[in-house]
C-alpha cells in the first residue's frame, strides 16, 4: 500500500512539472516573435518569408514570386471555378467537400464557399471551410488584392466536422514595370480544436514554397484562366 | 528540535502534495471543458424583452452567444446603424475602451461590404486590441432577412506594434422583418481577445454583456441623427 501510495505521487509530481514546463514553453512562445517577416527560404525563383507576432499562436507565411501570367489570369484563378469539387481537390487534394453558399457574381466581386476537408480521420474531426473570397483593384496602384477569410456564421454549423473560424489569406497581385506581375500570399491560419498549432509552424515554409513552385503554375496555367476577363480589373 | 524540523518537513510535503494536484486539476479541467459541449443554443437570461443564448460547442475554449429582441428599427435604419457608424465619435462615445477607429475600405454598395480597423484598451498588464473587421451584408430576396457578416480580415494591412490584433472573431447580425417598421434583431457573437486574455471571463461574463450591448448601447447607436431616414436602394422593406 506504502509503495503504491509512494508510486502515486512521483507520477501526480512527474505529470504536474510536465504540465507546468509544457504551459511555460507555450506560454514563452506565445509571447515571442519579431513582428517581421524573415527569410526562410529562396529557391527557384519563391522567396518564403515567416512572421511571428507576440501574443500570437500561429506563424504567418508570406511566399513572393514573379510571373510572366496576368493579374486577371491569376486572379481568375482564384475566383471563377470555386464552385467545382475537382477544382478544389486541385489546390486540396484533401478536399472531400464544396458547398456553394454565395454564388460567385461580377457585381460583388466575390462568392461564399464551404469547402471540407479530411484531416488525419479519425485522429482529428473533418474541417469546414467556410470561407469569403473578395477581389479588390486599387485605381491608383492597379494592385489587385484577393482576400479568403473565415466567415464561419453563414451556415449553421454541421455535426460531422469542425468548422475553422481563423483564417485570413491575402493575396496580392502587383504589376510591375518589366511587365512581369509579383505574386504574393500570406497564409494565416489555425486548423482550430485539438490540431497543434506547431505543426502548421513547422511544415508552413515548406508547404508555402511547394504551392507556389509546383501547384500554382499548373493551375493558373489552364485555358479558362488565360482567356478570363474581369470586369472589375483593369490591365 | 528534530520533531520541530518533522514537522516542517511535513508541511512543506503537504503543501507541494496540494499544489501539484491543483495544476494537475487546472490542467484536466480546462481539457474536459474544451472537449464538451452540446452544441445547441441554451437560454441564459431573459430581461426586458432582451433573450440571450449561449452554446458551448466540443473543441472550443469559449462559448458563442446570441441576443435576441423585438425592436421598432425598420431594415434601413438597422443597416445604416452598421453603415453610417464607423466614425472615431461614435466608437469612443458607445463602444467601452474605443480608443480608435479607422476605415480601411468604405462601404461599397456592389461589394456590399466595409473593412473597419476598432482599437480597444485592455486593462494592464494585457496589451490594446485591434479588431479588423469585415462587414458583408446579404438580403434574402424572397424572406427581406438581412444578415450581416462580421469576420476578422487581421492582414488586411500589416499588424501595429504594442498590440495584438484579433485573428478569431465570427460575428453577425440577422434582422428579420416582422411588420412594417418592426424586426426581429439577432445578435450573434463568436469570439476571443487572443493573446494571454483569460477565456473563462468571457465564458462567465458573456451573457451578461451581450444583453447590455443589446438594451443599453444599441438604442445609443440607433438613435444618431438621421439614421432612421435613411433608404438604400440595396435594401427592400416588407
Amino acid at each position: 500500500m506504502n509503495s503504491v501510495k509512494k508510486y502515486g505521487k512521483r507520477s501526480l509530481y512527474i505529470f504536474a512539472i510536465l504540465i507546468l514546463l509544457v504551459g511555460s514553453l507555450k506560454w514563452l512562445w506565445m509571447m515571442s516573435g519579431s513582428g517581421e517577416w524573415v527569410l526562410k527560404k529562396d529557391e527557384g525563383g519563391v522567396q518564403v518569408y515567416s512572421l511571428k507576432s507576440p501574443g500570437h499562436n500561429i506563424t504567418q507565411f508570406k511566399s513572393v514570386m514573379e510571373s510572366d501570367m496576368t493579374v486577371t489570369q491569376v486572379a481568375a484563378s482564384l475566383l471563377l471555378e470555386n464552385h467545382s469539387l475537382e477544382n478544389c481537390k486541385k489546390w486540396i487534394p484533401t478536399c472531400v467537400g464544396d458547398v456553394v453558399v454565395e454564388p460567385y457574381s461580377e457585381n460583388s466581386q466575390g462568392d461564399s464557399i464551404l469547402w471540407t476537408l479530411e484531416l488525419l480521420p479519425p485522429v482529428f474531426k473533418n474541417r469546414e471551410f467556410l470561407i469569403r473570397t473578395q477581389a479588390a483593384q486599387d485605381p491608383d496602384t492597379k494592385v489587385v488584392s484577393v482576400d479568403i477569410t473565415a466567415a464561419s456564421g453563414k451556415l449553421p454549423r454541421n455535426d460531422c466536422c469542425l468548422r475553422v473560424t481563423q483564417a485570413h489569406n491575402r493575396w496580392t497581385l502587383t504589376p510591375l514595370d518589366s511587365g512581369k506581375i509579383r505574386i504574393e500570399l500570406i497564409q494565416d491560419t489555425s486548423m482550430g480544436g485539438f490540431f497543434p498549432d506547431f505543426l502548421i509552424n513547422l511544415a508552413g515554409a515548406d508547404e508555402a514554397h511547394k504551392l507556389f513552385k509546383d501547384l500554382l503554375p499548373g493551375i493558373i496555367g489552364q485555358e479558362q484562366y488565360r482567356t478570363a476577363e474581369l470586369s472589375y480589373v483593369d490591365e | 528540535m528534530e520533531t520541530e524540523n518533522r514537522k516542517k518537513s511535513t508541511k512543506t510535503s503537504k503543501f507541494i502534495f496540494v499544489c501539484a494536484s491543483l495544476v494537475v486539476l487546472t490542467f484536466v479541467t480546462s481539457k474536459v471543458w474544451k472537449s464538451s459541449g452540446s452544441g445547441e443554443w441554451e437560454l441564459e437570461l431573459e430581461k426586458n424583452g432582451v433573450e440571450v443564448f449561449s452554446m458551448k460547442s466540443p473543441g472550443s475554449s469559449v462559448k458563442q452567444y446570441k441576443g435576441v429582441m423585438q425592436s421598432d428599427y425598420s431594415l434601413n435604419h438597422l443597416v445604416a446603424g452598421l453603415i453610417e457608424n464607423s466614425t472615431l465619435d461614435n466608437c469612443k462615445n458607445n463602444i467601452p475602451n474605443c480608443v480608435d477607429l479607422q476605415v480601411l475600405d468604405e462601404w461599397d454598395a456592389n461589394l456590399m461590404s466595409d473593412t473597419v480597423l476598432w482599437k480597444l484598451e485592455l486593462f494592464p498588464p494585457l496589451k490594446p486590441r485591434e479588431i479588423l473587421i469585415r462587414s458583408h451584408v446579404n438580403q434574402d430576396e424572397v424572406t427581406k432577412v438581412v444578415s450581416v457578416d462580421i469576420y476578422g480580415a487581421p492582414n488586411r494591412i500589416p499588424r501595429n506594434e504594442n498590440t495584438v490584433r484579433l485573428s478569431y472573431i465570427q460575428n453577425k447580425w440577422v434582422y428579420t422583418p416582422v411588420a412594417e417598421g418592426q424586426t426581429q434583431i439577432e445578435f450573434y457573437q463568436d469570439m476571443n481577445m487572443g493573446g494571454l486574455f483569460p477565456d473563462f471571463l468571457l465564458n462567465l461574463a458573456g451573457a451578461d454583456e451581450t444583453y447590455k450591448f443589446l438594451h443599453d448601447q444599441l438604442p445609443g447607436l440607433l438613435n444618431n441623427d438621421g439614421l432612421s431616414s435613411k433608404k438604400y436602394d440595396f435594401i427592400a422593406e416588407l
